[in-house]
């Protein structure tokens, strides 16, 4: 975790986020337990994301890929009837790391910006893959019929339960996170983010630490995706176009590039911004833009920059 | 039979690559010389058609509606480039990315406040007929005009790059902008003039593709997708590169969606045919990027 | 071929389009020695130590080290044989701490860092040895500063230390005291003094007085090209040095 947050401060963020679902159902207010769940599941997915671009500093502009082939492969296999939700979910994130190997083997022998649009055009040709598979809906998207069945009493029907059921995704995977970032693992990955030639000089194969991120990373996303086409009941190719991505970038961005939770605040400000705009105006997309736009002109180390105070990084952990 | 759609799909391409090659170039200097990754590049392109579809009714005049919009554009790009991108270039590519994304959400619905989510704009009477230009082969004058606007523009694009002050300036400034600053070149004003030019080649685009392809918001997003796969192919900061790419990449795309499912009914079952055919013809592009990349990662021509 | 040799560069050739940076250099390091390389600015010192490290590719020629072929060999797998280098312009880790860097360095010859639960902090032994190393630079106070904080000359002992601290076989020195103060590069100088015999040793260096303390043999680049190589006496003395390059540099 990080060492800055004492633990209490988490316990009680904990705490709070088991209590309010509760609260908010006792109060018949189940449409904004969905709307937490949905805000978490973006959450996952930004951190999944700032594995690679926040802590890795690669810009990779594909990443809602990853979410699609989750989604889609939970959202066929629900529709050819099979929903058991630990196969369902163990075959999503197979694919997606399958996919992400072949995707960073190529993708990381390039750079910079080269890196960016070999990433894009990855994302893009899965995009149009999908788009003509009508089979399973081509671009009007996929309707399930029924939630991912885990047994063990859970009706992921039930909002409350859905939610806790992200919940426990999203603490774990925070958890895993931070123990991958502060292992030796993760101190390489750290370094090769300031300089990576000279981590090749000191006798580390760079490529070989930053594909098995981007395969991790591309993972988590997948677990996202597959959480997501549960939660919607309906996934579509859009969810893989690259202005997905771009949201998703912006989401790091915004809560903070490279700190653990940071992706998970981004999410949450976002997504929040977006459904109280949305309520008011129709042309909400407006302000969030100039939000953005005050956001990186004012907070170059976003919002989590604003709050963090200045302090010496112990251990290379960010 | 074959080969009358052979040719037509040709023109086509040439057609649409050219168009591209406009949004392109602008693209590809700004990336080349300033180093800033412009997201809302796409984004002038989609005001460049809006304020044509606008004016041509104000004006009753395609051409004159045309040549408004583009210095209109022009201006707003200038105005654009001095006051917020500026700030930007100094800036990671990643704030870049977030500011000009950002930017699109702006634009974007500044224009549907001002327009509405869509414009009708149609081509000049006079030229929506066809042209025969072989026996049996008919070709509409519009495209055909296009490929001509296109294709003087490119040639003035390289006079200026090659033959003018101004050019070579632009080049200076692509390969080493130190250097060029300490010459005495002034570096704000060729940028914003970069950027102006840029922004006045994607309204050409937008208003000569508008009647083909719908004046709507978005329209800028899945067009600089493909604008990125170009200066990516052709070498960043490479005005020719961005050229050769351009074509390549318009052949590839519309020879594609017709060759390619043709050919995956001659070669499979029709099934996996028509399946297969339209997901591989949509991908080609970038098919073609990445065995670029894989062959040669700075692209075809680059500078650097 | 230098039976013994513990690097033997053979007829390396690099070009840069028209020029040619490297020009049929054939050199060798033996095993304890300093073997310093001078030149004008310009000459492709810096180029030549980058196809020795692995980060530049040659166009033609072979490099051996312990007699094994290394010419398509990988950097990190040229390091892990103990063949390791300092940069010219200082690269190291700004976002971690002075300890950090080095533990990093050692964490490379320690084990496998494919660990992803195991906080690395809880190390003793990687941390121990970094400190052991910062003891021998004389960092051990800024231990717990930011890279970024060090003064340039302390960045530049840390540069070398960052090398050193893979424990190689042979060290490429790419002008190690480049920038520093008289005091840093002092330190610096009894640095690779201390690593003599123990650490076969590559030097890049502009300061003379430097290469005359501490070299071994002396090789002398000109235009990519190798134009004498001897003892510093030897190379003192040869006119076409003192013509090309002693005669400016004294100064």
């Amino acid at each position: 975790m990080n060492h800055k947050t004492p633990f209490w401060v988490w316990g009680l963020v904990l705490a709070g986020a088991i209590a309010l679902p509760l609260f908010l159902h006792a109060r018949g207010m189940d449409f904004y337990v969905s709307m937490l769940s949905r805000m978490m599941i973006y959450g996952i997915a930004a951190c999944s994301l700032n594995l690679i671009l926040g802590y890795g500093g690669l810009v990779s502009f594909g990443h809602a890929a990853f979410l699609g082939i989750g989604a889609y492969t939970v959202g066929i296999l629900i529709t050819e009837g099979v929903t058991n939700g630990w196969v369902g979910f163990a075959i999503a994130m197979g694919l997606s790391a399958l996919v992400a190997a072949i995707i960073g083997a190529i993708s990381l022998r390039t750079r910079g910006v080269y890196f960016i649009m070999i990433t894009l055009a990855f994302a893009q040709m899965i995009y149009y893959l999908v788009n003509s598979i009508k089979a399973y809906g081509g671009d009007e998207g996929l309707n399930i019929k029924q939630r991912s069945d885990f047994g063990l009493g859970l009706d992921l029907k039930n909002d409350v339960t859905f939610y806790f059921v992200v919940l426990f995704v999203l603490v774990l995977s925070l958890v895993l996170i931070s123990r991958i970032m502060a292992s030796r693992f993760g101190r390489v990955i750290l370094a090769i983010r300031d300089d990576d030639v000279r981590v090749d000089a000191i006798g580390f194969a760079s490529y070989r630490y930053k594909w098995v991120l981007f395969v991790i990373a591309g993972t988590l996303g997948g677990l996202a995706g597959a959480l997501m086409v549960n939660h919607q009941n309906y996934v579509s190719p859009n969810l893989m176009h690259w202005t997905q991505s771009g949201i998703l970038m912006v989401m790091v961005i915004l809560g903070g590039v490279g700190t653990l939770t940071g992706g998970l605040w981004g999410a949450l400000v976002l997504l929040i911004l977006e459904d109280v705009l949305a309520e008011y105006t129709l042309h909400w997309q407006f302000y969030v833009g100039w939000f953005l736009l005050a956001v990186v002109l004012l907070a170059p180390k976003g919002l989590a920059g604003l709050i963090r105070r200045k302090s010496t990084r112990k251990g290379g952990h960010a | 039979m074959t080969g009358i759609l052979l040719l037509e799909q040709a023109l086509n391409g040439l057609q649409f690559g050219l168009m591209l090659f406009l949004l392109a170039s602008g693209l590809t200097l700004v990336f080349g010389i300033m180093d800033m990754i412009n997201l809302a590049h796409g984004a002038l392109y989609m005001v460049g058609a809006f304020l044509t579809a606008w004016l041509v009714q104000l004006t009753q005049s395609f051409w004159l509606g045309v040549v408004l919009a583009v210095m209109l554009t022009a201006v707003v790009g200038m105005l654009l480039e001095a006051t917020l991108l500026r700030t930007l270039y100094a800036r990671d590519h990643l704030s870049q990315v977030l500011a000009t994304f950002a930017l699109i959400l702006i634009i974007n619905e500044s224009v549907r406040m001002i327009w509405g989510s869509d414009l009708p704009l149609s081509m000049p009477k006079a030229l929506s007929g066809p042209v025969e230009l072989l026996p049996g082969l008919r070709y509409p004058s519009y495209r055909l005009v296009i490929i001509a606007v296109g294709l003087v523009i490119a040639l003035l694009l390289y006079l200026m790059v090659t033959r003018t002050r101004m050019g070579a300036w632009v080049r200076a400034g692509a390969s080493n902008r130190e250097m060029a600053m300490a010459m005495g070149i002034n570096i704000r004003h060729l940028f914003t003039g970069v950027f102006g030019i840029g922004a006045a080649l994607c309204a050409v685009a937008g208003a000569m593709l508008g009647p083909l392809l719908a004046v709507q918001v978005g329209m800028g997003e899945n067009i600089l997708i493909l604008a990125f796969v170009v200066i990516v192919i052709g070498g960043i900061g490479s005005v020719w590169g961005a050229f050769v790419g351009a074509i390549l990449v318009g052949f590839v795309d519309t020879l594609g969606r017709t060759l390619l499912p043709m050919l995956f009914r001659e070669l499979f079952s029709p099934q996996f045919a028509s399946a297969a055919g339209p997901a591989v013809a949509s991908i080609a592009v970038y098919l073609l990027m990445a065995v670029v990349l894989f062959v040669r990662p700075q692209g075809l021509f680059s500078g650097r | 071929m230098n039976a013994g040799a513990l690097l033997q560069v053979n007829d390396l050739v690099k070009n840069f389009g028209a020029l040619r940076a490297t020009d049929h250099v054939t050199l060798d390091v033996q095993p304890g020695e300093i073997h310093a390389l001078i030149g004008p600015n310009g000459a492709g010192k810096t180029s030549l130590v980058a196809q020795l490290s692995g980060h530049l590719p040659s166009d033609s020629g072979q490099i051996f080290f312990e007699g094994q072929d290394v010419t398509a060999m990988p950097t990190h797998a040229r390091v892990r044989s103990g063949l390791a280098r300092s940069f010219q312009i200082t690269r190291l880790f700004k976002s971690f701490t002075v300890l950090d860097n080095v533990a990093l360095s050692v964490q490379a010859r320690s084990g496998n860092s494919f660990s992803f639960w195991r906080p690395v902090q809880s190390e003793k032994t990687l941390t121990a040895q970094a400190m052991a190393v910062l003891h021998e630079l004389g960092l051990q106070d800024r231990a717990q500063d930011p890279a970024s904080e060090l003064s340039h000359g302390e960045q530049r002992i840390l540069e070398l230390g960052l090398a050193v601290a893979t424990q190689p076989k042979l060290l490429l020195l790419d002008e190690p005291m480049a920038g520093a103060g008289p005091v840093e590069s002092e330190r610096i100088l009894q640095l690779i003094q201390k690593l003599r015999a123990k650490v076969a040793i590559l030097l890049i260096e502009h300061d003379m007085d430097a290469v005359f303390r501490l070299a071994n043999r002396i090789s002398v680049m000109v235009n990519g090209a190798l134009i004498a190589t001897g003892s510093p006496q030897a190379i003192r003395l040869n006119p076409q040095v003192v013509a090309a390059y002693l005669g400016e540099e004294h100064a």
